[in-house]
């Protein structure tokens, strides 16, 4: 059962664990996590604290970076934790828990990932709380009560609901548990440049426990071809309007031309047509890229809650009438084996001039 | 052994969006119009849960024992239950409460374990479709004391102990688990079958099957715990773009119209 421990009003922001093959602090959005933790917590007059689970081998460059993106944010407090890479992920959340329990926040924030939204749901379970999840904008009102918001029914509907009240929390309740999504931590500017008066300490400890209930076994190295959707700046996708699995290769290659990635929608991906790391939507990758070309997709709304952080959206469909076309900035009604064939001619014949 | 699998009845959620679909966008809607407009949805099985469904039915397949569906919410959810006996499930139990929060949810569904059940291993999904919190496996395996771990593609039983594949996009790895345990599916983890035509014979139409047994939830477990609340404001989101018809005859004339707007756009 949940201990109920004197809180020390502080706002706690944990970042993505530093690995040493696929975790960069850069890619894991802790300097937006930064930005938004400092005005937060300075709106509601707390101090602002960081906790950070890292193996040795990060580089120092990358580690002073972040040290001094700490201090610009106005942290009194980084908690960095050494841990075992080969302990695994049970380990990782015990050690989280660990500390949280010690410094017993009103507040923590986490930046939407795999592993936040894993240990976030964890930790809530443990203290007794619940998860304010993918959360797209945070307010606060009266400079205590915060209020946040997030999508629900696959993105139709937006809901702001009363998180809780900050300042008073103080032997009651579970802390507040929100994790960023990746549109609201992109969304805020940064505001770190300016340099806030030098109050970090960083309070250095180790975790070498095995998981007490989860142990790993072995890891597979991740390649670096993996497919990173998420990150790509153009993505061309293809669905069930493709027919067959041949029509993946026709999409490779206006890719390739175009220096962008290969997905697919559920309904290709359960044909068996590509493997299931390209599916995009609701449970597969959510795309932020410039340009994202839907080839013989419907659009399905599990389908559209994925490509909602698009800035530009094509569709290529046969039937106008496609779901898909209600969320396109240019649509095209043709057949894709016409028209992907003559862009990938037009853009060859481009890039021999 | 008994495999419980956690189902939910969800509302579709095409089906709102549609209904949605003519009303004025970015305009505030009232909690009671939301509740009314959820009361008016057809519900079905949380699509995710099919994937958790058709792990636990492979494992009792192999190892023998029985699967055991659980499930909190309206009345309904009795179709999202039938539709698990159709594909094979052996039993269920529902105990129907109004629309409950995550948390009021794990508190329910722990309580059926415990009391309707002899779980040796729990199966959920990674979401619903629906609420989409990402964390009901998480707070359920809290209050029954058991470990969790998510992103699930393969499982296998040796001696009392899991051993399972995760597989997410940060993480490939083998871990070891002791029982019992909760588990979320990864929705790539296998194709959910069909229900058997057997099945549908069977378990369709209006009457309640023996095998599913529905009571109402207790008051004081779910006092408070309502997943609608006073402080909630809502807002229909404007998800559709104006479109541009790139509208030529020919296929030649089509891409090279589109590959120019892209241009002019910067984006290429």
């Amino acid at each position: 059962m949940t201990k109920k421990s004197v809180r020390n009003p502080q706002v706690l922001l944990v970042f993505e664990p530093v690995l040493s093959d696929n975790t960069s602090l850069e890619r894991s959005f802790a300097k937006e996590l930064l930005t938004i933790g400092a005005s937060l917590s300075a709106r509601v007059n707390l101090p602002l604290n960081g906790l950070l689970l890292t193996s040795e081998q990060v580089g120092e460059e990358a580690r002073d970076a972040f040290y001094s993106d700490c201090q610009a944010s106005g942290m009194q407090e980084l908690m960095e934790i050494g841990i075992c890479e080969n302990a695994g992920v049970g380990s990782w959340v015990e050690a989280l828990s660990c500390a949280v329990r010690e410094t017993s926040p009103e507040l923590i924030l986490f930046a939407s990932s795999a592993f936040s939204s894993y240990a976030a749901a964890v930790l809530a379970g443990e203290l007794g709380a619940k998860v304010h999840t993918e959360t797209t904008r945070w307010q606060i009102h009266d400079q205590r009560h915060l209020y946040l918001e997030r999508h629900v029914l696959a993105g139709s509907v937006c809901v702001k609901e009363l998180a809780g009240t900050l300042g008073e929390r103080v032997d009651a309740k579970a802390p507040i548990l929100a994790v960023l999504s990746r549109s609201l931590l992109l969304e805020e500017p940064s505001l770190l440049e300016e340099k806030a008066e030098d109050r970090l300490q960083i309070v250095r400890s180790k975790w070498e426990k095995e998981g007490k209930t989860i142990q790993l076994i072995s890891r597979e190295p991740l390649l670096r071809q993996d497919v990173r959707l998420e990150e790509a700046s153009i993505v061309v996708a293809g669905g069930r309007g493709l027919g067959g699995p041949e029509g993946f290769k026709l999409l490779k290659e206006l890719a390739e031309l175009l220096g962008g990635e290969v997905a697919a929608s559920k309904q290709a991906v359960n044909l068996g047509w590509i493997s299931a790391e390209h599916q995009v939507g609701q449970t597969g990758a959510k795309i932020r890229a410039d340009l994202y070309i839907a080839c013989g997709i419907s659009g399905s709304i599990q389908h559209k809650a994925g490509i909602r952080g698009a800035k530009c959206i094509v569709a290529i469909n046969t039937d106008p009438k496609a779901a898909i076309f209600q969320v396109a900035d240019y649509g095209v009604v043709a057949d894709i084996y016409d028209v992907v064939p003559a862009m990938i001619k037009k853009l060859k014949k481009q890039s021999r001039r | 052994m008994q495999f419980v699998v956690c189902i939910k009845q969800v509302r579709d959620v095409a089906a709102i969006s549609e209904m949605l679909s003519h009303a004025p966008r970015s305009v505030a809607i009232k909690t009671e119009e939301m509740m009314d407009l959820l009361e008016k949805t057809p519900g079905m099985m949380n699509p995710e849960d099919k994937h958790a469904l058709e792990a636990a039915l492979q494992l009792r397949d192999a190892f023998g024992g029985e699967v055991v569906c659980v499930s909190v919410g309206r009345e309904d959810a009795i179709s999202a239950l039938k539709e698990a006996m159709a594909m094979g499930a052996d039993r269920a139990e529902l105990w129907t409460t109004q629309e409950l929060d995550v948390s009021g949810s794990a508190d329910v569904l722990a309580t059926i374990v415990k009391e309707r059940t002899q779980a040796d291993l729990i199966l959920c999904a990674e979401l619903s479709v629906d609420a989409s919190t990402h964390q009901l496996p998480a707070l359920l395996a809290s209050r029954l004391g058991m470990p969790y771990l998510n992103g699930i593609c393969d499982i296998s039983i040796e001696d009392q102990k899991l051993r399972v594949r995760r597989k997410l996009p940060e993480e490939i790895a083998l871990y070891r688990l002791s029982l019992p345990a909760v588990l979320s599916i990864s929705p790539h983890a296998n194709e959910p079958r069909y229900p058997s035509v057997m099945g549908i014979v069977r378990f369709s139409g209006e009457k309640i099957p023996a095998q599913i047994r529905v009571e109402a939830a207790p008051e004081e477990m779910i006092k408070g715990k309502f997943f609608f609340t006073k402080t909630q404001e809502w807002t229909l989101l404007d998800n559709e773009r104006d479109i541009e018809w790139i509208a030529c005859e020919d296929a030649d004339e089509k891409a090279d119209q589109l590959l120019k707007k892209l241009n002019r756009r910067g984006i290429l």
